[in-house]
């Protein structure tokens, strides 16, 4: 049993916003609710107002500019709808890839992009992999927009930088270079990730030139390697895959994870230290193909 | 009418229908105990087993896990819905013909579950199959058998020209 609320189905972004700034920490966005839902199930949240936002026209769009190489995804795309999309295939395979593992089709089915990001639950899949493709997002209120990479977005465990009146509009991701290839692998002994590691490298002439690492699921947000990064531009493809254990290292020392039902400090540390290496050493082995 | 009651009109297993529901209902709870049909299981409560999937638009979901509102316009498939006049459903012969169920409890949604699949692929890969039945748990860990009653009931079907 869910305790009793009020349902508001708002017409506009703006309509929604005025209510979330009515109604502050009682009200709760719903999208697809496949992570609300279980909140409020569970009587963890505190919700006398939901907010659902379905019936806003146009909050569904998945466009892809060609102009601007850039990827839009409305706040109503559920992370299916990206699966199986062409034009998301032809131009990020990876995020194709994770979406096809996320959770279970079902979730997937009903689930959001937009609200997964705005959950930041920190064992989830998306939000590492795309801080890893540089992505931003509109944060839209009554007021107007602002926009800002997605890094800066999540700001704790389950908490947002979105202040009360503010939505997830709109999520762009810009297409990887020509030359850019990636890898995301995940441990996931349960139904979440325990660890999710993204990897995307810029190669000219087999040298490293740009790259983000992004580790998840192990700290209250995802996390730039920045110390494995440093290191890997300007090196080689070759030195890159001989010292792919000990960026994994280097990596997983600047990671903090928390022990819990998925396992110890130590452990997390090792499944990211080894999925490091796997992702650099794929990586690296891609880029020879290429060459 | 209490303020909190939303009306819904939308097709139950093909029928037209309307109802009043709360907002805060389930749609589990608003299908077994407002419209009884039971054939909808509730089991983990958590969009993991899948034993509450039931198909929203040909979409599987977890009854257990969204409001009952949701359905307003939409067409709601439960497993009672599932077979026609001239008897039962090509999964449903299949399942029976390959032992695709022991206990019977993951059976509606492993059915569902399956029917959405067959919808969007005819004729799934073995490996297709495992794929996307991941999302239904067996306790009876009878998978293999429902791995050989989905590729049966795509014979059926494909056979049958429906």
């Amino acid at each position: 049993m869910i305790a009793p609320f009020t349902l508001h189905r708002p017409q506009s972004l703006r309509e929604a916003s005025s209510l979330l700034s009515e109604f502050k920490a009682d009200a709760r966005v719903l999208a697809g609710g496949s992570e609300l839902i279980l909140l409020l199930k569970m009587g963890l949240a505190d919700v006398s107002h939901i907010v659902d936002i379905k019936r806003i026209p146009g909050l569904a769009h998945l466009d892809y500019d060609a102009g601007s190489e850039r990827l839009r995804i409305g706040p109503l795309v559920t992370h299916r709808t990206l699966e199986k999309s062409e034009v998301v295939r032809n131009h990020f395979p990876l995020i194709v890839e994770m979406e096809k593992q996320l959770a279970n089709v079902r979730i997937r089915n009903v689930g959001t992009l937009a609200g997964n990001l705005s959950f930041a639950e920190p064992h989830a899949d998306p939000g590492t992999l795309l801080v890893a493709h540089n992505a931003t997002v509109t944060l839209t209120s009554g007021e107007g927009e602002r926009v800002l990479n997605l890094e800066d977005f999540f700001f704790d465990y389950y908490e947002t930088v979105l202040k009360n009146d503010e939505l997830l509009a709109e999520i762009t991701i810009p297409k990887p270079a020509e030359n850019c290839l990636g890898a995301y692998l995940r441990f996931c002994p349960g139904e979440r990730p325990m660890v999710g590691v993204a990897l995307l490298v810029e190669w000219n002439d087999g040298v490293c030139s740009k790259l983000r690492l992004v580790l998840g699921c192990v700290g209250p947000k995802p996390l730039r390697a920045s110390d494995a990064e440093e290191w890997m531009v300007g090196k080689s493809r070759e030195e890159i895959q001989a010292r792919a254990d000990d960026i994994g290292n280097q990596a997983a020392m600047m990671c903090q994870p928390l022990e819990d039902i998925w396992g110890s400090v130590e452990y997390k540390k090792q499944i990211v230290k080894t999925l490091v290496a796997r992702a650099v050493s794929s990586v690296a082995q891609k880029a020879a193909g290429h060459e | 009418m209490n303020e909190s009651m939303v009306p819904l009109r939308f097709r139950l297993n093909g029928q037209e229908c309307r109802a009043e529901v709360d907002g805060a209902d389930l749609l589990i709870d608003f299908i077994r105990d407002r419209l009884g049909l039971t054939g909808t299981k509730r089991s983990c409560d958590m969009e993991i087993c899948g034993a509450c999937t039931v198909l929203l638009d040909g979409k599987a979901i977890s009854s257990c896990s969204v409001f009952a509102f949701e359905v307003d316009g939409k067409d709601l498939l439960t497993i009672e819905g599932l077979a026609g006049r001239d008897g039962l459903h090509p999964l449903q012969q299949a399942f029976i013909e390959c032992g695709g169920f022991q206990c019977g409890f993951c059976t509606p949604g492993m059915i569902l579950l399956a029917k959405s699949l067959l919808d969007e692929n005819p004729d799934p890969t073995v490996e297709e199959i495992r794929e996307y039945m991941d999302a239904n748990i067996c306790r009876c860990t009878g998978y293999q058998m429902i791995i050989e009653s989905i590729q049966r009931a795509a014979k059926l079907t494909k056979s049958k020209g429906i």
